[in-house]
């Protein structure tokens, strides 16, 4: 760029030669167009080429030196003369590692989890005593997950954060071979996060190398499915895992171990347990996506009908699978519809950058990012 | 006469702060009633309190898209035809002329689908695939850029954002409206014009431009060191100069602070004959002329630390003073500009040997106390835009030394002593000339004041304004809004100046029944048959012939 620069080598003007040597050169706007070569090759048009050779300095009586009525006309023939070569694209932008997605994952799963275990622990302590204890140890960390999962006090992150807590906390209440799936489910919340924080990285890639519209939606078709299968199978290998520990410490007659916690559970505890994992990945999708108001109404209805159903005396899996089913209906075709907008990948890549590992929530508000880094007044004139 | 300041930024206005331009222009033409329409940054909600306005309108501008809903399908195919004009014209160089079709389109269509209307379009995916295909299409200027997905939706929201005016809810002949104004006044320029094109292309209101510094200039400064990729800046830069030229094309009077800026505007297609130049006023010339000089002989340096000001020509041209002049010294006076640099022009001096004979003295007490302290005022600057410093140092009635480029030819014409920018001998000559010659340097020095106080006085300004809106609408057809329904053929001269003149609010209020006025919607609250009443200050004659 035009302008002495900073830095302890600029000496310039001890030496430079004032005056130009007696014959002018035959071609006296060569010069000026090798010092201002980075500035023609990056212009779009003959008034920025102008306007950077006024601010170093050269005005109409300098143009006349090069033979020109003015500087627009010194402006053109550089213009003509230099060929437009715009700066090389840079490399796509870094996503997250996967060091910090798996950092992140576990906080998740470590933060989820905890409150659930408490709860289950204290659950089958107080098993014996009134039941307004476990009423009690249920909305202590019942709130403890909604703060958790919220993140902010806003009014759709807490209605997302409440439909956490309810589906979470729900099983946990119901007889043994469900409680040990919500546990699991509990566990899958790092499978969650990490997810969604992979779906984030791969749009922002995908935003920064694909050349159309149509290109980065094809590009973006398959990543939920993918994410969502690996999620999946995540999951059903925590519950298997944690029926199993089920059946170690309340062993029943029969085969082995592994083949009777493959039996603990019932097929529809299974199908309830896939349909919440289902949920909670598509409504993170949402949120991260900036769609918290759906998502966050998603879980809630899921939540309160479950605990309707429950409460009007339909078995826990039963009422788990009915409502998280019909939820992931509507979500999930939304949520794969919101990620193939380019609009959203930019969200998601902001909002997954500037989501801090610690418990302000992975929501952030990306919108008011993009609005910042598109700011048409990048140097505003004072 | 009811007159609409258009522009942009923080409010202009505010009565107790001295007042800004726009404020001592409201101040200065009382017998006239203005309203402000605004394009605020959307943060700080100022002041409302208009003083003297008689309205304050403001729209939020950049950030957060204001709400709304997204056109009916069936009217978005209007939408997209209109944006794709605007967008071709954009990019592909042939098809200029459709930036205005597609600018007014856009234009009435957002007026009939009201607020929200637009911007939801241009952020929605059939805009954005109109932007993709057209400046990827073989032949634009933007295709060498290689645009990507990314590149799309920055442009895409940048547009959106630049374009909001036009979704504005000003347009219409009711009491808010810019339809119910005799003339619009654009300050500044840029998107701030968009209202004022929109308005006459809507209600035929006439519109001054009036810019101090080009926008379109600062447009392509502040770009280079943009974040965006080169597609973007291309599209963007090319939307502001289409837009420069339409509203050069469509003013009816320009008013740019400078000759220098009159060379860009002529340079985008002004009408020489349309454009007039009138200084900035600045109130500092009722100051008084600074006291006696320094003891020891002094050169004052002012202005930002930073390369565009060239310190660094000062102090090497500093250095060859002092070795002809050992008890000179040098005042720089300036906050620091990028970070670090403050630390390089102190190694530079360090180098130079120059020691503690130059001080660094960061931002000034008092403006006048700056210009005090020395016995001559230096300017080195690569680039001068603004005159605003230059004419405050001449208010001094301290000589002044510059760098001849931008406005300073202009400004300090005869008065002071204007050397090549970059190089550090003949401004040393300068110096050195002025330093030891008292005598050359007070007539100077006085010659630049009173030629200052003659050139940025407030008065002359308002005198300017004064004429201009006058001379403007009594050569406007009369009633151009009103026309459309009578059937009536558009008569230019058809009032004389006077009778737009609104005249003080009380006199206004029984509306003459026999004035033959043949549009009573649109009656000026004017006194049509009676003398006009001048407003205070109009009687100064001597004021007209001062304004150049």
């Amino acid at each position: 760029m035009a302008g002495p620069q900073p830095g302890p080598d600029r000496g310039s003007y001890g030496t430079r030669v004032t005056e130009r040597p007696g014959s002018p050169p035959a071609d006296p706007v060569r010069e000026l167009m090798e010092q201002h070569r980075a500035l023609c090759e990056r212009a779009v048009d003959v008034l920025e080429i102008a306007a950077g050779l006024e601010d170093s300095g050269i005005g109409p009586a300098e143009a006349a030196r090069y033979r020109h009525v003015d500087v627009f006309a010194l402006a053109e023939e550089l213009y003509a003369r230099v060929p437009r070569r715009p700066p090389e694209a840079g490399p796509p932008p870094h996503g997250t590692s996967w060091r910090q997605r798996a950092g992140r994952a576990l906080r998740s799963t470590a933060r989820h989890w905890l409150p659930c275990a408490v709860l289950a622990a204290v659950l089958v302590a107080t098993r014996a005593l009134p039941p307004v204890i476990g009423l009690l140890a249920s909305a202590v960390c019942g709130g403890r997950l909604v703060r958790v999962a919220a993140g902010r006090w806003a009014l759709p992150q807490l209605g997302y954060g409440v439909g956490v807590a309810l589906l979470l906390v729900l099983p946990l209440r119901a007889p043994a071979p469900e409680a040990a799936l919500g546990l699991a489910a509990a566990l899958g919340m790092g499978s969650v996060e990490w997810a969604v924080g992979w779906l984030g990285h791969a749009a922002r890639g995908h935003l920064g190398s694909a050349r159309t519209l149509a290109e980065y939606r094809a590009r973006m078709r398959p990543a939920l499915p993918v994410a969502i299968l690996l999620h999946l199978a995540v999951l059903s290998g925590l519950c298997f895992a944690a029926l199993a520990v089920l059946t170690e410490l309340a062993p029943r007659p029969g085969p082995a171990v592994l083949h009777q916690a493959a039996l603990r559970a019932s097929g529809t505890q299974w199908a309830g347990a896939a349909a919440l994992g289902l949920l909670l990945v598509s409504a993170a999708v949402l949120r991260l996506g900036g769609r918290a108001g759906p998502a966050g109404a998603g879980l809630l209805a899921a939540g309160a009908g479950s605990v309707l159903l429950t409460a009007a005396g339909s078995a826990p899996a039963t009422a788990q699978l009915f409502c998280c089913g019909a939820v992931v209906a509507l979500l999930l075709p939304y949520a794969s519809v919101v990620l193939g907008r380019p609009e959203t990948g930019i969200e998601i890549g902001i909002g997954e950058r500037a989501a801090p590992g610690s418990g302000t929530g992975t929501g952030t508000d990306g919108s008011a990012a993009l609005d910042s880094r598109s700011d048409p007044r990048p140097d505003p004139p004072s | 006469m009811r007159i609409a300041l258009l522009t942009e930024g923080v409010h202009p206005y505010a009565p107790r702060a001295g007042g800004s331009w726009c404020g001592r222009l409201v101040e200065g033409l009382a017998e006239h009633e203005f309203r402000l329409y605004l394009l605020s940054t959307g943060d700080g909600v100022g002041d409302r309190s208009g003083g003297r306005l008689r309205a304050v309108h403001e729209l939020p501008m950049w950030g957060r898209r204001p709400a709304g809903r997204a056109p009916a399908l069936h009217r978005r195919r209007l939408y997209v035809r209109a944006h794709r004009d605007l967008v071709r014209a954009l990019v592909l160089p042939g098809e200029r002329a459709g930036f205005a079709t597609g600018l007014y389109q856009l234009a009435a269509l957002a007026r009939a689908d009201g607020a929200g209307a637009l911007p939801a379009f241009l952020a929605s995916g059939p805009a954005r695939r109109t932007l993709e295909q057209e400046w990827g299409a073989p032949g634009a200027d933007t295709a060498a850029g290689q645009p990507q997905v990314c590149d799309v939706l920055v442009a895409g929201d940048l547009l959106e954002q630049c374009l909001r005016p036009l979704a504005a809810p000003w347009y219409g002949t009711d009491e808010e409206g810019l339809g119910a104004v005799d003339l619009c006044h654009v300050v500044g320029g840029g998107p701030a014009a968009l209202p004022a094109l929109a308005a006459k292309q809507l209600h035929g209101v006439p519109f001054v431009v009036t810019e101090h510094g080009l926008h379109l200039r600062e447009q392509y400064r502040s770009y280079r060191s943009a974040p965006y990729r080169w597609p973007v800046r291309a599209l963007l830069l090319s939307f502001f100069r289409l837009l420069a030229e339409e509203t050069y094309r469509q003013a009816a009077v320009l008013t740019p602070g400078s000759a220098y800026d009159q060379r860009w505007q002529l340079r985008c297609g002004a009408n020489q004959a349309r454009t007039r130049v009138v200084h900035e006023g600045t109130p500092a010339v009722a100051r008084a002329a600074a006291g006696p000089d320094p003891d020891r002989p002094t050169l004052v340096w002012a202005g930002a630390l930073e390369p565009g000001r060239d310190p660094a020509l000062m102090l090497h041209a500093f250095a060859r003073v002092r070795a002809e002049l050992p008890e000179a010294r040098l005042r720089m006076y300036g906050e620091e500009g990028p970070p670090g640099y403050l630390a390089h022009c102190r190694a530079v001096a360090e180098r130079l040997g120059l020691g503690t004979s130059v001080t660094f003295e960061g931002r000034p007490a008092g403006i006048a106390e700056m210009w005090e302290a020395g016995s001559v005022v230096v300017f080195s600057a690569l680039a001068q835009c603004s005159p605003r410093l230059l004419a405050d140092a001449m208010l001094s009635g301290r000589a002044v030394v510059s760098t001849e480029v931008g406005v300073a030819r202009e400004v300090v014409g005869p008065t002071g002593l204007l050397v090549p920018p970059r190089s550090p001998q003949p401004l040393a000559g300068a110096c050195l000339a002025l330093l030891r010659d008292e005598e050359r340097r007070a007539r100077l020095g006085l010659a630049g004041r009173l030629r200052a106080q003659e050139r940025f006085a407030v008065e002359p300004v308002v005198a300017a304004f004064r004429e201009i809106y006058l001379e403007l609408l009594s050569h406007w057809p009369a009633f151009p809004a009103g026309d459309g329904v009578t059937g009536e053929r558009l008569r230019p001269f058809a009032r004389p100046a006077e009778y737009w003149v609104t005249g003080t609010r009380a006199a206004a209020e029984p509306p003459a029944a026999g004035a033959p006025d043949r549009t009573p919607g649109r009656l000026p609250k004017g006194m049509p048959g009676g003398a006009p009443d001048t407003g205070p200050g109009v009687a100064e004659p001597g004021a007209l012939a001062e304004a150049v």
